[in-house]
């Protein structure tokens, strides 16, 4: 049993920081109108930073300053806001599948460097001994664990409370006027462009805490936890809770993971670790099934409040 | 050694030329950016693999490292490949457009689409090593310090080959023109009353056809992996909009670009880092000239 | 009689009726609010009307390509209400919009073989009609549409439309950017097209120009139809001139 519940514990403090990472991505996407396509860039920025950052020191890398946890959180976010900044100021006011394949990229680059930069990053070794905060109070992993759970659950809380309230003040108001009727926003003198780079880094910033916290919880870091899979994962997550809303988004992760997990599960139960690959991919597959099902039937998710259409049609 | 480079270029970019132009044409004519384009590259080249399976190896000739049944068996696997990319429209794309949904749904279904097809080829195939030959090839020396694979003339000889017939069939071919038509403005098209269905239908076919071409002369050095398309997409992105897009010469002109790019960058970077490449071009002309080299200039 | 002429019955008969149209981009946001008209055979009829009356959006509807809410577009054939562009093309109306009427990457020559896309055999023989009637295209059949200047490119995309010799061909602002002497060589061929038998709509700032050529006028403000009569009572009517007629200054003479 104890099993169970360690595993449980484990699920959930995931499901938590995916939960941040989709919120990041729905105000990105939901909100703006904004296709993210290296979300998982962002989220290893995010993790890589604070893992440099306050990893304990080793020999091999150049990092690892040994900083307090706290700095690494409030680094990661400050980092991956830039980088969002860097990648706006560029592709902002490209047509929306430009900004697409410009997110791809860095995705990839994020990835490229995370592997090659050795010396600060550890390539595929990556990074260890990343402290986990208030570390010495608690007895044994599992103990640990549930007291991460309900920390996440509080910060979870609070970045739903702040995304509401910031959505529902003069600046998010403004925000759903231009997702709605973008000439009509700009004649009462709001700059489109701006706003939606705003909303942009705000998104990535989320994203930033979100790795941050995750190496936080893991332990370590390494480029196998920000692969291209995990963009689309948390894509299907908005999808499949609904975009345009955070309690969608919330559920989306849940939902998603599950699926994950338990396919996950499944294939290691019933193929052989002679088909390990086959085995992945079929996890893969029943993922991406999902989303293109759940696309076509039911575009507007679990729990959203409007179909993503457009007004302006050609054919 | 930047001689060698950038002959390595010219070759490394007929491939990505090819994958380029179809690329070029669904972003232009479908208005999408289509992450699952490079997948039919992968297609292509696992189909192939079968076709030559099922003809028996071919022998080597004239100094290439295959047979003429690789040349059949890759147009054959391109043909398929042309029908599945249609196919794929008809049953993901088609039924999102006519529903309404925004042209970024639609790159979303590209990228849920592109997974399940390459993690297809991997039920299928595995992460195994696959060669079309085991033929090794000496490189001849054609100049003082540039050597160049007989292979590789050939995959330029056909890249040439294939852009000059697609560009006589956009030049005179009653559908061609209704491409290049629709490509510049799809309402003033149906005015004149092409039938839009049709247009794509081409498109899709021609795109297919052509990543799958690319595809499989990529598988040819040095194996095949089901990650051969999705490594180069970024590149193909890139040479695409570099060239700008809808444009053929400048599909062709933006591979041949970037694989010189990538070939002298190899040079004075780590291997590691070669993604890097096409990734600045495409931030550089995104930022200084986002309709490309010889694209036309948005409205 | 020319052979165009020849293929439908000249004479008094209506060949296209718009009735009672609503229509607008947006659903719920209508720009046309009851608009109706009506254009005889062998008819030269403007549309004319202050900036943002609809008039563009209009003639966007008759051709499929903006919602309509209610109302009813009728031709020779029948009703054509809800049909999508190709097909009201087939039915028989030419359209030349304001912009983005010439597909400027393509040739002259391609450009006209698009717009005769759904001829068969005939193709070759309207070519050739093609350019006998406009000369100056034939010299540059194989350069692109971008090099001409916009008094040839209006006539491009005039020819383009009549390539499937239209019953109706509708204009939106055929005189928009042209120089004085192109607006009156433009409304002197859409004149004679009239007499050949194919009647013309169009859509015109330039007012008082278009009604020196017109059979016929309608004035549409604010979407709905204001006042509509002969050209000439229209032309000579003080408080039409005063409203609609002050603004356009050019003195185009017939």
């Amino acid at each position: 049993m104890m099993g169970l519940a360690s595993y449980l514990v484990f699920f959930a403090c995931v499901v938590l920081v995916l939960c941040i990472l989709t919120m990041g991505l729905n105000l990105q996407w939901g909100f703006t109108g904004l296709f993210n396509a290296g979300v998982a860039g962002f989220y290893a920025i995010g993790g890589y930073t604070h893992a440099i950052l306050t990893a304990a020191p080793s020999p091999q890398l150049m990092g690892n300053f040994g900083l307090p946890w706290l700095v690494g959180i409030i680094a990661a976010m400050l980092i991956t806001a830039v980088a969002a900044l860097v990648v706006g100021l560029i592709t902002i006011r490209l047509r929306g599948d430009y900004l697409a394949i410009a997110t791809f990229g860095i995705g990839i680059m994020i990835q490229l460097v995370s592997l090659n930069l050795e010396s600060w990053t550890g390539g595929s070794q990556g990074i260890t001994r990343i402290p986990k905060p208030l570390s010495t109070w608690f007895e044994g992993s599992l103990t640990y664990n549930l007291f991460y759970l309900v920390f996440m659950v509080v910060v979870v809380a609070l970045v739903y409370w702040a995304l509401e309230r910031i959505l529902s003040s003069p600046w998010g108001r403004v925000l759903r006027a231009i997702r709605e009727d973008e000439m009509a926003a700009s004649s009462l003198g709001k700059s489109p462009l701006s706003y939606r780079l705003q909303s942009f880094v705000l998104g990535s910033t989320l994203m930033g805490l979100a790795g941050a916290l995750y190496v936080t919880f893991i332990g370590f870091v390494s480029p196998f936890d920000f692969l291209p899979i995990l963009t689309f994962q948390v894509w299907a997550m908005l999808i499949v809770g609904g975009s345009g809303n955070n309690r969608g988004a919330m559920l989306g992760a849940l939902v998603v993971w599950g699926i994950w997990a338990a396919s996950g599960v499944a294939v290691s139960k019933w193929v052989p670790p002679s088909h390990a690959a086959q085995g992945a991919a079929i996890q893969v597959i029943l993922i991406g099934l999902t989303l293109v099902l759940m696309l076509l039937f039911k575009p507007r998710g679990l729990l959203g409040e409007r179909a993503v259409v457009s007004r302006h049609l050609v054919w | 050694m930047i001689v060698q480079a950038i002959v390595d270029g010219i070759f490394t970019g007929a491939i990505v030329s090819l994958g380029a132009i179809g690329l070029s044409l669904t972003l232009q004519i479908m208005r999408f950016a289509n992450f699952a384009h490079a997948e039919f590259m992968t297609i292509g080249a696992y189909l192939a693999l079968a076709a030559v399976g099922l003809m028996g190896p071919g022998a080597p000739s004239l100094g290439l490292s295959f047979g003429w049944q690789l040349l059949v068996a890759a147009c054959l696997a391109a043909a398929l490949a042309g029908v599945l990319s249609w196919g794929l429209d008809l049953v993901v794309f088609r039924p999102l457009r006519r529903s309404g949904a925004a042209p970024l749904v639609l790159v979303f279904a590209a990228f849920g689409a592109a997974l399940i097809l390459r993690h297809v080829l991997v039920l299928i195939w595995g992460h195994d090593s696959y060669f079309y030959t085991r033929e090794l090839q000496l490189g001849v020396m054609i100049v003082p310090g540039v050597r160049v694979l007989p292979d590789q003339v050939f995959i330029l000889a056909l890249a040439i080959f294939l852009v000059t017939l697609l560009h006589l069939y956009l030049t005179h071919h009653r559908t061609g023109i209704a491409m290049r038509a629709m490509a510049e403005s799809p309402s003033l098209s149906q005015v004149c009353g092409i039938e839009v269905d049709r247009v794509m239908r081409t498109t899709w076919i021609i795109s297919g056809f052509m990543a799958a071409m690319a595809g499989v002369f990529s598988g040819l050095t040095p194996q095949l992996h089901p990650e051969l398309g999705s490594n180069i997409l970024l590149s193909i992105f890139t040479a695409a909009i570099f060239g700008g897009v809808g444009s053929l010469p400048g599909a062709v002109l933006g591979g041949l670009l970037v694989g010189i790019a990538e070939n002298l960058f190899l040079l004075v970077a780590d291997p590691g880092y070669k993604p890097a490449m096409p990734f600045l071009l495409l931030l550089g002309v995104l930022w200084l000239r986002p309709q490309g080299l010889l694209g036309e200039k948005a409205s | 009689m020319s052979e165009l002429c020849a293929q439908r019955s000249c004479g008094g008969q209506q060949v296209l009726e718009v009735q009672e149209l609503v229509a607008g981009y947006v659903r719920g946001l209508p720009i046309v609010q009851g608009a109706k008209l009506r254009v005889d055979a062998g008819e030269l009829v403007t549309i004319i009307g202050p900036n943002g009356a609809g008039k563009s959006t209009l003639m966007k509807a008759i051709a499929g390509l903006v919602l309509i809410e209610s109302g009813q577009v009728l031709l020779r054939s029948g009703s054509v209400l809800g049909r999508t562009p190709d097909q009201i093309m087939q039915a028989g109306v030419g359209y030349v919009p304001q912009t983005g009427n010439v597909f400027a990457t393509l040739t002259i020559h391609e450009n006209l073989r698009i717009g005769g896309y759904c001829l068969g055999a005939e193709l070759a023989q309207r070519l050739e009609q093609a350019y006998a009637m406009f000369p100056a295209l034939a010299s540059k059949r194989r350069e692109k549409a971008r090099t001409l200047s916009g008094g040839q490119r209006q006539m491009l995309a005039i020819a383009r439309a009549l390539m499937t010799q239209p019953s109706v061909l509708m204009l939106d602002e055929p005189s928009a950017g042209l120089a004085p002497m192109m607006v009156q060589e433009v409304f002197e061929r859409l004149r004679r097209l009239t007499r050949e038998g194919v009647s013309v709509l169009m859509v015109e700032q330039n007012a008082k120009g278009a009604l020196q050529y017109s059979d016929r006028a309608y004035i549409l403000v604010e979407g709905r139809n204001r006042l509509d009569g002969p050209a000439r009572g229209l032309l000579d009517d003080p408080a039409v001139a005063a409203a609609f007629l002050g603004a356009s200054r050019r003195q185009v003479h017939p």
